[in-house]
């Protein structure tokens, strides 16, 4: 665009956009000046009493603007629909696309879009499809919101961002004319700079599957809908207007009128990062806090599998807070073991436990302990614990040694001798069993359950999603068969771990009394005492160097 | 509404935060410029008569005042055709007038003239660069001489402005005063004469203001060739820069008139042919006859001045055997300034309302014939220093011979009127934040070795209450 022309529609945009304000100043202005030259056309004894008496008008006008805007916002309800929103420029923004770690694959899908939006006039030209929308998905705390600024940075347009939740009002309009408000503020900005970036973060508070009843429309899908017109009036407006969506809701919740092509028809997954990201991600923040350079961030991404860049950021600066309440100068690996504890434990309560009780909470730990270093094919126990924390009085907290998108049969099945060790681990010892088992049940329960099903992993060949059936059409006698193989899966873990714990009984006695002497276990003790008594970590694990994957199952479960 | 931006400070919060300084600036920058505004004084100490003439003419209508000031006291005359409402010489003859009272009551037009020179010269001594504390306003009646005086303190005018006093308490702070000007009545042919060169013939000039003998003996006189001249002149204009009068024998009194004549000449005429150039003083005595002023008639005209061979202008002494001109300062003015001084103005308003007030208490009324305290100030001189003394004249209805001496502190009616005198005393010069005295006498007229000497502390006490008329009267005091 010609330079003059550019300046002439940037000057003609801030009018526009400020007339008002400009049209307010100007009339200011020139009272001001017949104000003075009134004055001046006084007797100097007049203009003195003017001039004496002005800071108390001034007061006097002041408390009567306060007291007007306060009846107006009060109780007229008026300037809802305002949208006090403010551009700020991509170059302002200020996150470069060096910035965003962790999510290279979004950042890829990411970069080209900007350069969709750069070239749009070139892709105007030739004729090819403007880009209207692109919906970025994904679990919180993935760096959504910070690809979206580095867009708009790289980029270099104006950039508007909302909350979706600011759309809803319980006043019915206001939320749409809040979204007409927004549109018509970034097509002025694309107007004066060739572009605008509007970014929705939350776009699921305005963006669900909208409703329909005899009651009329809520204010939600009212929302919605000028959401849904002002996107489709972006074309004939030849505006280059991007809306960036944000949600961590899965993309079925949406209503599909957003997602079809002409709207939100670009999705970026933004998902949690692998573990060469992780170790980015750690090392990125592990700079901006002093800390042991004998730290290995690659030996911390191992283990906050299946944490996000947030969770990261939350652990590193956790740790420097733990290592300033403990007195040190630097953040060590014990203070980030630390935080992640806390992170994922939760913070110890001080209940005072029967030593029965105590007792018990130790076998039932020591139970699932076993259980899990001498079943999963996949996890590892990280720490043991008697310490009571959130909901429970004890821990075993089993994490996987890298992320892992499908469950295999054998892992499954662990998972419900895991859940079931503690239970046998109580009636071992003592005989009886205590309410503590419930939560293990539940879960062992649903796992059987879903194996059966849901996921074909039955013994007797029933294959298929038997949930899909609905009731009506599910035969009684299938019913009880499916629940007789669940029922079996369940007897066959619980007889599994019988055996076992009766047959390491030693071990389960000596970590019981470890539990109750130690109260806690880290992993590196927990190793050394099953080393004692010559059981070495049964994954067969072969990392690599790049740590990228990890294959192997212990044998025990390949007895399944 | 969230938060919007993000990271470290950007350009814009910048300009947001600029924003409300730049409003800052200009609010201060407005008020700096009204303030400066407000410095300058609209009305210069060498403009201001002439300014305020302007005003009372162009807003008013009010035409021929004059100011003059005099210290820290501007005067201003106002010449009224009607002061009162009454016809003086027909309401006597018809014995229309029960009392003076009445007879005296200024007329409706003359009262909304003063209101407004009052008003003017209050705006341009409210605006000036000189300091002003008085006015006097003399509404001057032309038919009868009589004129209404107006004192003021201006001061006041910009308290009662503020609702600092109420406007009933400032009536009785505005001195009141009924006089005489017999120049005022005397000039009255003169002033007219000059009124009417330039818009009657000269003949008839003649005829209306001159005897047959002062006709004749202006044909000599440079006066003469005034009333020939001014009919090749336009916009013909006399000033009275000073008009003094001297009461002489068997009905003849002489009037000094000091004029300035300003003209153009009429196109045609060069302004050399004329005897007097524009802007000329001219000064005259005319002796004047008549046993009223619609019979008065100039009998003789003495100028000040001649033209000499070489068209010069010469001033001329006057005649010896008149012996006018050193006596010419004794003459009554038509308009002379005092400079008012605040100890007089108060001593003289004292007395009015001292006077006032003991005329309208029931208590003085049924024990007193006649009660007249009169307030002087007496300045400071080489034997004393400022003071203040009261003129007790009481006559108690009980005494035809004034109140004697044994009574003067202890009578209990007398030191009730005392009371009433010395609080509203203590209370005015309280009110004016006056302390220019040392100390005040009070006098017992019929017998004045009785006074006592107070001093400004016993006011002091009295006024807070400490102390009461009797035991400020009655302790041992220095008497004289």
């Amino acid at each position: 665009m010609d330079p003059t022309k550019k300046t002439y529609r940037r000057i003609k945009m801030h009018f526009l956009n400020h007339r008002t304000k400009i049209l307010i100043a100007l009339a200011a202005i020139i009272l001001i000046i017949l104000a003075i030259w009134g004055m001046m056309s006084l007797e100097s004894y007049y203009r003195n009493i003017t001039l004496a008496t002005m800071p108390l008008q001034m007061v006097m006008v002041a408390l009567n603007a306060m007291i007007f805007v306060y009846m107006y916002m009060v109780v007229l309800r008026g300037g809802f629909a305002k949208l006090d929103k403010k551009s700020i420029k991509g170059s302002e923004v200020n996150v470069r696309f060096s910035d965003v770690i962790g999510i290279d694959e979004a950042k890829q899908e990411a970069w080209e879009v900007v350069q969709l939006i750069t070239d749009h006039a070139r892709l105007k030209r030739i004729g090819g499809k403007i880009l209207r929308g692109i919906l970025m998905i994904g679990p919180p705390g993935c760096g959504k919101t910070y690809l979206a600024k580095a867009i708009a940075t790289e980029a270099g347009l104006p950039f508007i961002s909302m909350s979706a939740s600011e759309f809803v009002e319980i006043f019915v309009g206001v939320g749409a004319s809040r979204v007409r408000a927004l549109f018509k503020k970034a097509n002025s900005l694309a107007y004066g700079f060739g572009g605008c970036i509007i970014f929705i973060d939350e776009l699921d508070a305005m963006g669900k599957n909208r409703t329909f009843n005899q009651f009329g429309n809520s204010e939600t899908n009212s929302t919605q809908n000028q959401l849904l017109v002002e996107m489709d009036g972006l074309g004939s407006r030849e505006e280059n207007v991007i809306i960036i969506g944000a949600t961590n809701s899965p993309e079925e919740t949406l209503d599909p009128a957003l997602l079809r092509p002409g709207r939100f028809d670009r999705k970026v997954y933004v998902g949690k990062p692998g573990l060469e990201e992780r170790e980015k991600v750690f090392q990125y923040y592990l700079k901006k806090v002093k800390h042991d350079p004998a730290i290995d961030a690659r030996k911390l991404a191992r283990k906050a599998v299946e944490k996000s860049p947030a969770d990261i950021e939350s652990i590193v600066k956790e740790a420097a807070l733990i290592a300033t309440r403990n007195g040190k100068d630097v953040v060590t690996y014990k203070e980030i073991s630390d935080a992640i504890e806390r992170i994922e434990l939760g913070v110890k309560h001080k209940i005072k436990m029967t030593p029965r009780e105590r007792e018990m909470t130790a076998y039932h730990e020591a139970g699932h302990l076993l259980a899990t270093y001498l079943l999963h094919p996949r996890k590892d126990v990280f720490k043991a614990s008697i310490i009571p924390r959130k909901s429970s009085l004890g821990v075993v907290h089993p994490t996987s040694r890298e992320e892992w998108f499908t469950e295999d049969r054998e892992s499954l099945l662990a998972d419900i001798k895991i859940a079931l060790a503690g239970y046998v681990g109580e009636k071992i010892k003592f005989g009886t069993t205590s309410s503590g088992v419930s939560a293990d049940f539940q879960m062992a329960m649903r796992s059987a359950h879903s194996m059966v099903w849901r996921i074909g992993m039955g013994s007797n060949g029933f294959v298929g999603d038997f949930t899909s059936i609905p009731d009506e059409q599910m035969s009684e006698s299938l019913r009880e068969k499916l629940n007789n193989e669940t029922t079996k899966i369940i007897e066959k873990c619980l007889h599994d771990v019988e055996d076992l714990l009766t047959k390491e009984k030693q071990i389960h006695e000596r970590f019981a009394h470890e539990l109750l002497t130690k109260e806690e276990l880290e992993y590196d003790e927990i190793e050394a005492i099953f080393n004692e008594y010559g059981k070495p970590n049964p994954r067969i694990f072969t990392v690599e160097d790049t740590g990228a994957k990890a294959e192997g199952t212990s044998s025990d479960v390949q007895s399944e | 509404m969230g938060a919007f931006v993000f990271g470290k400070e950007s350009k814009e919060s910048m300009k947001r935060t600029a924003l409300p300084k730049i409003i800052l600036s200009g609010i201060i920058g407005c008020a700096v410029l009204a303030g400066l505004s407000a410095c300058s004084k609209t009305y210069r100490e060498d403009t201001m008569a002439g300014e305020l003439a302007k005003i009372c003419r162009d807003e008013y209508g009010v035409d021929h005042i004059q100011v003059k000031i005099a210290g820290k006291t501007i005067g201003v005359l106002l010449p009224l055709d009607n002061l009162f409402s009454a016809n003086f010489q027909e309401a006597l003859a018809n014995r229309q007038i029960q009392n003076l009272e009445s007879l005296l009551q200024p007329s409706q037009e003359a009262l909304d003239k003063v209101e407004d020179v009052l008003f003017s010269t209050s705006r341009v001594v409210l605006s000036a660069d000189k300091d002003i504390d008085f006015y006097v306003l003399q509404a001057a009646d032309r038919k009868t001489g009589l004129q209404l005086v107006l004192t003021g303190y201006v001061q006041d005018i910009k308290r009662v402005r503020l609702w600092d006093i109420p406007r009933s308490e400032y009536r009785k702070r505005v001195l009141h005063d009924l006089k005489l000007n017999r120049t005022m009545i005397w000039s009255s042919i003169v002033q007219s004469l000059f009124e009417e060169i330039g818009h009657k013939p000269a003949h008839d000039l003649l005829s209306e203001h001159f005897s047959e003998e002062g006709i004749q003996a202006l044909e000599t006189s440079p006066l003469y060739q005034i009333f020939l001249d001014a009919a090749r002149k336009n916009n013909l204009h006399y000033d009275l820069i000073d008009i003094r009068s001297e009461a002489s024998a068997n009905n003849e009194f002489l009037v000094y008139v000091k004029v300035k004549e300003t003209y153009e000449p009429k196109p045609g005429f060069l302004a050399s042919s004329f005897a007097y150039q524009s802007g000329t003083e001219l000064e005259f005595i005319f002796v004047v006859h008549g046993p009223a002023p619609n019979q008065y008639e100039l009998i003789r005209v003495i100028p000040f001045f001649y033209i000499d061979d070489h068209d010069n202008f010469k001033r001329i002494q006057m005649p010896a055997n008149l012996q006018l001109e050193e006596n010419l300062s004794e003459w009554q003015s038509l308009f002379d300034v005092e400079d008012v001084q605040l100890g007089d103005f108060l001593a003289r308003q004292l007395s009015r309302r001292f006077d006032a007030l003991l005329t309208t208490d029931e208590r003085v009324f049924n024990t007193f014939n006649a009660t007249r305290v009169l307030a002087t100030y007496h300045r400071t001189t080489d034997r004393n220093p400022a003071h203040f003394s009261l003129d007790f004249d009481l006559e108690p209805k009980h005494s035809d011979a004034g109140l004697v001496a044994s009574d003067w502190v202890s009578e209990e009616d007398s030191l009730y009127v005392m009371n009433l005198v010395l609080r509203e005393f203590v209370t005015l010069l309280r009110s004016y934040s006056f302390t220019d005295f040392s100390h005040f006498e009070l006098i017992n007229v019929t017998s004045p070795a009785a006074g006592a000497i107070l001093t400004k502390s016993d006011l002091e006490l009295f006024r807070q209450g400490k102390i009461d008329i009797g035991h400020l009267l009655n302790p041992v005091r220095p008497t004289f």
